[in-house]
């Protein structure tokens, strides 16, 4: 081999290896980024689910409150018609005690 | 003019190397030496081991074009073809620098097309070396 071809073919060789690396270290760094943004992915999942949960939660007892207030209003109302009802009576019973004086 | 030439930078970093590789890959076999003259004919003007040379491009460049579909595979021959293009201009250029007689011809205007053809290889190859790494890394 003359030395042209010899030079050349270290310099070959020394250009694949040193690419061949680089292209590994790029691959490996955009490993990194890839592992970093899918933890970031995993945490604002879960951040996501615990609101959806939490979300849920006030929603039901929301709903339970709500019929509880339908259930108070529908006694009061009761409640209402009924001291009117013995309000009229004592109204009657005292004509009548006046009267019988 | 700024935004000019963001145009071509743009060119540069979001075209596709596809269909520029299939007519390069076509162009530079129905341009290789081996299809148009006999190895007899290398030995008589003492051109042999160019011979192998462009021997050698015309079985890569026939692999890239063959491989083309499978893009992890032809960036393989495409790495080698730019080795092949590496070793060939090193060549070259020591013969250059150590022969004034080699040295008198039109040594610029090659290095100037070498350069030109090196720099498109490597974009290339680049491009298809980053296309495999996303891929591998999207699993």
């Amino acid at each position: 081999m003359d030395k042209p071809t010899a030079t050349a073919a270290l310099v070959a060789v020394v250009t694949g290896a040193v690419s061949a690396g680089a292209f590994k270290f790029y691959e490996f760094m955009l490993k990194q980024k890839r592992e970093v943004q899918k933890e970031e992915k995993a945490e604002q999942a879960l951040y996501r689910d615990d609101l959806i949960k939490r979300v849920e939660k006030l929603e039901e007892e929301r709903d339970e409150h709500l019929q509880q207030i339908i259930d108070l209003m529908t006694e009061v109302a009761g409640l209402k018609v009924e001291v009117d009802y013995v309000k009229r009576e004592n109204e009657i019973l005292k004509l009548k005690i006046d009267a019988m004086r | 003019m700024r935004s000019f030439f963001k145009a071509y930078k743009d060119i540069l970093v979001y075209h596709d190397y596809g269909p520029l590789l299939l007519f390069w890959n076509i162009a530079d076999l129905a341009n290789n030496r081996v299809l148009w003259m006999s190895y007899g004919e290398a030995l008589d003007g003492g051109n042999e081991w160019a011979y192998f040379q462009y021997c050698l491009y015309f079985v890569v460049a026939l692999g890239m074009l063959f491989s083309l579909p499978n893009i992890r595979s032809c960036s393989r021959f495409v790495g080698t073809y730019l080795m092949l293009y590496i070793f060939s201009t090193t060549r070259f250029l020591v013969n250059v620098f150590s022969d004034p007689e080699f040295a008198a011809g039109e040594v610029g205007r090659s290095l100037v097309v070498t350069g030109v053809y090196f720099t498109l290889w490597v974009w290339i190859y680049v491009k298809m070396r980053m296309e495999v790494m996303h891929k591998d890394l999207r699993g």
